[in-house]
């Protein structure tokens, strides 16, 4: 191989620092990783999925099955790279993969030899089949065997780079920068549609971009590229791959904006993932060839022909000097021209008898030697090709004469081309058999938003090529709504027909017992056979879509690109069916593997989800505490004094609120403003307990239940006015509650007069507890809080350090408390003032970790009790219910399964010994065998410092009857077994006395 | 009575960042001074369109578009909800038909500005930002990372995102962070 | 991608939308005091395969509810109009006396 003094589309003055598994290549501006590979003579690339065998470059595009790398390194580090679609960019490093202990000599090639153990469905039968009693024999094996089949390895360090998202509407999206591409961008934009082109490659040109440097093909391109150029309302966009086609007229792309750098520069993301939203698609995206299927046709040396033609117009690289082409259909002719005119010697090997004279002479002027009805029976060579074995053939591919071998070091083979509809498919469904081009394209419908032009819609010739797209490109930008002009086609070039022209029926070739010669491969990157499929077909497989799964043919990264018409092809024959009848499979997105992090774009890390901050979530952190995720918030959790860990700060924080006075941020809990001449009637349909005798200036508790009967939220709701209440939810359900009273008042409620508004970021909430709550409340406002003024349920206007305040009298922890609720721009200024203030009282800030002692030291239900499987029975909540008005959820919570008195309830328990509890630990009696779910398990547990003692919540069956009874609490997980005695989850005043006081 | 305090207090830190040799965009905060919803049922036109007169303006305006008098702006945010900022105090206006409702703490504003202003929009929203579709004086209702907001365009390459005041650091370290590639300046704060 | 025309705000993505429930059941009365019509809204749904109506709220952006209509087979989307302007359909309890 070597690179030739002239010609390509490189530039020669700048030489790239480029190297594979620590060799240095050859490689300069304008190459690709695969060009530069054979140009510094690397013809083995990498080992094969399965069997190990060696491979090399097969293709010069999206397509290539065999040429994957590792790619770069550290955390840029990048598995199962094409090597045939890596920019070379200056201080590329890649390295072989999928081979130990190196490329040349790897063990793994045993199984090259073990090939017949590894057949089609050779996991079902192995492991399934024999040991379907158990697995473990299967679990033994798979380790070993995912670790010996495979790819290349992904990274575990952090990805250093970012990743963006965009979105963006044109009328008309144009994919494949090719000929019909152009043309097509140009049509439309002419008449003034906004139209994206977008091209995988980083030039335009498309096929173009192979034919040889100074074709008048060239020069159209560069008059078409000004002219869009100059266009505002088109944006052309190179290195950016559609992979996907969606519902709603939506498709993805990725841009992969730095890839052809070493790293991004100056901020600049290393990849773009667009969603765009475009009337109309014109699908460009060309065909992508077939390979010839004979024995060893894997090997390194061979190559698609269309492949060593790119390499050699594009690279400037000869792939070859003894050169055989092997095809099946016209397109080969140039391919043996130009290999010939660069100083090959070729001999071009055609399966069919009669060639138009006219197509031979193209390659027989250039010196190339044409030998028609003749086939390449099999590729010799260990890590490479160094032999052809050819013989006459007949139109099935079956030898019929006497083969002879060709010395040769290239094998460039063309079976024709397939249309490349992967998008028109995604979103379509299956393309359908094109019986004058062989291949599948886009059934016509003119209605349709995916229109295929060019190559993709099988156009015969160059020329129509370019008619098609330009004329698509009017449709396209008709049916987006524009009538504007759009001129005239742009000068059309000589060409004759060409590519699928001439398609013989054969694309194998067989001896004369009619067995492929040696191992012939279908899917290359698979490693599935073409004895494969005929394996398939002889254990009585008729569909495609289980031939696939059977054999995983094109179910490998390449999904297929160049398996699938051959697999189906072979499937027709063995049935005796036409291709159309054996049908083919589905394509799904992406086109091309895309990298999570293009998917991902920003929202990992921080961004992960978004995140919720209390107007005094700074006081908290630069006062030391310790925050903790609720829901989307962040929390303070405690408040670490010297040396203390949670356990100490919690247990001191409630043993403080409980003695003296405590503060804590309630901010976040959900507030809705509710308000309207039926506000009243709206909260009587929502909670179970009546609101038409609620007084303004006065609060109550309520429980609300879901449409079947479940216990959903809790929450104290306020009158504020006439027709202004102020409902208050728990935290993680504010957005479910003010949903569904959207939901209701939208439409089965239209008749009530209510609106519903979150309020949650207008206020502030800071909860004062402790006996000393109301001494330094009283100090530090002007409201008079006394017993009588402000008794339990009632609320307050009043102002703390100049701020206007509400003052809800209401208490979480069973301590005489308070609520003080402020405008949230004034939140932080009003907690600094009652905390300045509180020096006096001894105040001290509390986190959630202690409320929930608290909390839980009173028995007050809070989400572990509300988690949607609980009734108001269960949790003791009955009470609340009213009998003279229907709720939500008032039929249904009556339901016989919800009535059942076995039903678990909520109950204390008691912990006995020095450690606490586990929620989700189940509850048994204290003897007999701990099986199944138990009689109940814990919700929420603590350490009571009022108690002295670990106390838990939980539900227990028959737990009425209970109380007394010692139980084990045991956590399956941790292995521990605790006894505890039941108690009434009332744990500390029952009656209420401190709150009150 | 103190300053209201901004949520974006600690992330407003004057300076360029990003792309060394842009300036794409410009991130800024603006306080809300006041915000009041009114709010009512089927004759809300009728009900409503007294306060809008008595503020100058001639109705309640559409969906799209924005009206704006003065310090005064408008936004019709749904078919019987209306925003208004700027206004001093509603609460006189309210009746059995016509509720009011004092939102002066819920949202702050991000100001975005310059020729990237768009671009960055498109990297958050999956509406198109082109100056076609989203012109001066139109708003539109959406989600930035999950978060309902208001983003209301103030000038050709000029938006302010209205952002709840609890969500507003979340908002804005995902604008700032996809601002980087455009080159960002951090006004200092209002 | 589902795309939904909001009739407030226009064409939007399906991300600025949560799925609701379907549309074609109606909410019995707050006095049903009947545990059956109950058991239907809350649990008994068609599943028809063709156009199906369902309520969707767009929850990033307007807050209101819509009928939405949409082929379950193809995912085709149809007509898009606020739920407080919808007509319901007749509920099951009149179908059942029908």
């Amino acid at each position: 191989m070597k690179r030739l003094a002239t010609g390509g589309r490189i530039d020669r003055s700048k030489p790239l620092t480029v190297s594979f598994d620590g060799k240095s290549l050859p490689a300069l501006q304008g190459d690709t990783l695969s060009a530069a590979m054979l140009a510094g003579g690397v013809s083995l690339v990498a080992r094969s999925f399965k069997y190990h065998r060696p491979r090399g470059v097969f293709s010069a595009g999206v397509e290539e099955p065999g040429a994957m790398v590792h790619l770069r390194d550290g955390g840029r580090h990048e598995p199962n790279a094409r090597a045939t679609v890596i920019e070379a960019f200056d201080g590329l490093v890649s390295s072989s993969q999928n081979a130990w202990p190196n490329l040349n000599f790897d063990v793994g090639a045993v199984n090259n030899w073990a090939s017949p153990f590894l057949s089609a469905g050779f996991y079902y039968k192995t492991f399934i089949g024999p040991f379907k009693h158990s697995t473990k024999f299967w679990m033994m094996c798979e380790t070993f065997i995912r670790r010996a089949a495979g790819m290349g390895r992904a990274t575990h360090q952090t990805d250093p780079d970012t990743y963006e998202k965009r979105n963006a509407f044109f009328d008309v999206l144009v994919i494949g920068g090719g000929v019909a591409g152009l043309s097509a961008t140009l049509s439309a934009g002419r008449m003034g549609a906004q139209v994206m082109l977008v091209e995988q490659d980083f030039d335009l040109g498309g096929a173009v971009l192979s034919d040889p440097v100074g074709s008048e093909s060239e020069s159209w391109v560069s008059v078409v590229r000004d002219e869009l150029l100059a266009m505002e309302n088109v944006r052309l966009l190179t290195r950016t791959t559609a992979i996907g086609a969606y519902d709603g007229d939506t498709y993805a792309l990725v841009e992969r904006v730095s890839d052809h750098l070493k790293a991004p520069q100056n901020h600049q993301v290393r990849q773009r993932y667009w969603l765009v939203h475009a009337k109309r698609v014109i699908m460009a995206t060309g065909a992508i060839e077939r390979p010839l299927v004979f024995g060893g046709n894997d090997k390194p040396g061979v190559m698609l022909a269309g492949a060593a033609r790119s390499y050699l117009n594009r690279h400037a690289i000869l792939a070859g000097q003894n050169v055989v082409v092997a095809t099946n259909n016209n397109s080969a002719y140039e391919v043996a021209a130009d290999l010939s005119q660069a100083g090959a010697s070729v001999q071009l090997v055609d399966m069919r008898v009669s060639v138009a004279d006219s197509t031979q002479a193209i390659a027989r002027a250039a010196g190339a030697t044409v030998v028609l009805g003749h086939g390449v029976l099999e590729a010799k060579g260990v890590k490479a090709v160094n032999r052809a074995i050819i013989a006459p053939v007949d139109v099935s591919g079956r030898a019929i004469g006497p083969a002879k071998t060709l010395k040769t070091d290239l094998i460039a083979i063309s079976g024709g081309w397939a249309p490349a509809v992967h998008l028109w498919s995604q979103r379509f469904g299956k393309p359908v058999h094109d019986k004058a081009s062989a291949g599948f394209v886009a059934p016509d419908n003119p209605d349709c938003p995916i229109q295929a032009a060019g190559t993709t819609a099988a156009a015969a010739s160059l020329d129509e090529v370019l008619t098609q797209g330009f004329n698509q490109g009017v449709a396209a930008a008709q049916a987006a709504g524009f009538t504007g002009d759009a001129g005239e086609i742009p000068v059309t070039f000589d060409t004759g027909p060409f590519w699928q022209a001439g398609l013989s029926p054969a694309w194998a070739t067989f001896n004369a017992k009619g067995k492929c010669q040696g191992k012939a491969f279908v899917d290359f990157q698979h490693d599935v056979k073409i004895n494969d499929i005929d394996q398939a077909h002889l254990e009585g497989y008729v569909s495609v879509e289980h031939l696939k799964r059977y054999t995983t043919l094109g179910m490998a990264t390449d999904q297929g690109k160049l398996a699938n018409i051959n697999a189906l092809s072979r499937m027709a024959e063995l049935r005796g069916l036409e291709i159309p009848e054996v049908g083919t499979t589905t394509f799904r997105p992406p086109f091309t593997p895309t990298s999570i992090g293009s998917i991902v774009g920003h929202e990992h890390g921080r961004h992960f989800r978004p995140t919720r901050l209390s107007p005094i979530h700074h006081w908290h952190v630069e006062n030391g505490a310790k925050m903790t995720e609720a829901g989307a918030w962040m929390r303070p959790w405690y408040y670490p004094e010297t040396g203390e860990d949670l356990r100490a700060a919690y247990v001191r924080e409630a043993a403080h609120v409980r003695g003296h006075v405590g503060m804590v941020d309630v901010s976040t809990l959900g507030k809705i403003a509710v308000q309207g001449p039926d506000a009243a009637e709206f909260l009587n349909r929502m909670y179970v307990n009546g609101w038409k005798t609620l007084a303004v200036g006065r609060l109550r508790y309520g429980v609300m239940l879901r449409e079947d009967g479940f216990v959903m939220d809790d929450g104290a709701t306020a009158r504020l006015g006439e027709h202004d209440y102020f409902m208050s939810t728990t935290t993680v359900n504010a957005a479910k509650v003010l949903a569904l009273a959207e939901h209701l008042l939208q439409t089965a409620w239209k008749d009530l007069r209510v609106h519903v508004t979150t309020v949650t970021d207008q206020w502030a909430a800071i909860a004062v507890a402790g006996p000393k709550s109301r001494a330094l409340l009283s100090a530090v406002s002007d409201a008079d809080l006394s017993r009588e003024a402000l008794p339990s349920n009632h609320f307050t206007k009043a102002s703390i350090g100049s701020v206007e305040v509400r003052i809800h009298r209401m208490s979480y922890s069973g301590e005489l408390a308070y609520e003080v609720y402020t405008p949230s721009g004034f939140g932080r200024h009003v907690w600094e003032t009652i905390h300045a203030a509180g020096k006096a009282h001894n105040l001290r800030p509390y986190g959630t970790e202690s409320m929930g002692a608290l909390r839980i030291e009173k028995g007050h239900v809070a989400g572990p009790e509300l988690e949607g499987r609980t009734t108001m029975k269960d949790l003791g909540l009955e009470g609340f219910a009213s009998s003279k008005k229907p709720f939500v959820g008032s039929v249904l919570r009556k339901r016989p399964v919800l009535e059942d008195p076995e039903r678990p309830i909520l109950v204390g328990l008691e912990i006995e010994g020095e450690k606490g509890a586990k929620p989700g630990s189940l509850l048994f009696p204290a003897d007999g065998e701990a099986k199944g779910h138990g009689d109940g398990w814990v919700s929420s547990t603590t350490w009571s410092p009022a108690l002295g003692c670990n106390i838990a919540m939980g539900l227990l069956k028959n737990g009425k009857s209970r109380k007394g009874e010692t139980i084990r609490v045991i956590n399956f997980v941790g292995g521990e077994t605790l006894t505890a005695k039941v108690v009434s989850h009332h744990f500390f005043d029952p009656k209420g006395e401190r709150q009150n006081a | 009575m103190p300053e209201p305090l901004s949520p974006l207090t600690n992330k407003t830190v004057a300076g360029h960042f990003g792309a060394g040799d842009a300036h794409g965009v410009t991130l800024g905060t603006r306080r809300v001074s006041s915000l009041w919803q009114i709010a009512g049922w089927g004759d809300f036109e009728a009900v409503a369109k007294p306060v809008l007169t008595s503020l100058g303006l001639s109705g309640l305006g559409c969906f799209r578009h924005a009206q704006q008098l003065g310090a005064v702006t408008v936004w019709r945010i749904a078919p019987d909800k209306i925003l208004l900022e700027g206004v001093r105090d509603l609460a006189a206006a309210a009746s059995e038909e016509l509720m009011v409702l004092d939102l002066g703490h819920t949202r702050t504003a991000i100001t975005v500005e310059g020729s990237a202003s768009r671009d960055l929009l498109a990297q958050v929203i999956a509406i198109d930002t082109a100056p076609a579709a989203f012109g001066p004086g139109e708003f539109l209702q959406t989600g930035i990372h999950h978060v309902g907001v208001l983003i209301h365009c103030t000038g050709p390459d000029r938006f302010d995102i209205l952002v709840p005041c609890t969500w507003a650091e979340t908002i804005w370290e995902v604008l700032f962070d996809n601002a980087l590639p455009h080159g960002l300046t951090i006004e200092e704060a209002a | 991608m589902i795309r939904i025309k909001c009739p407030i705000c226009g064409l939007r993505n399906e991300t600025e939308f949560t799925y609701g429930e379907d549309a074609n059941v109606n909410r019995p009365s707050m006095d049903e005091q009947g545990v059956q019509p109950w058991v239907d809204f809350v649990f008994n749904r068609d599943n028809p395969r063709g156009w199906h109506k369902e309520y969707w709220h767009h929850v990033q952006g307007c807050r209101q509810w819509v009928v939405l209509e949409r082929n379950t087979l193809t995912h085709e989307i149809g007509n898009c109009e606020l739920a407080r302007d919808a007509k319901l359909p007749p509920s099951q309890a009149s179908e059942a006396a029908e």
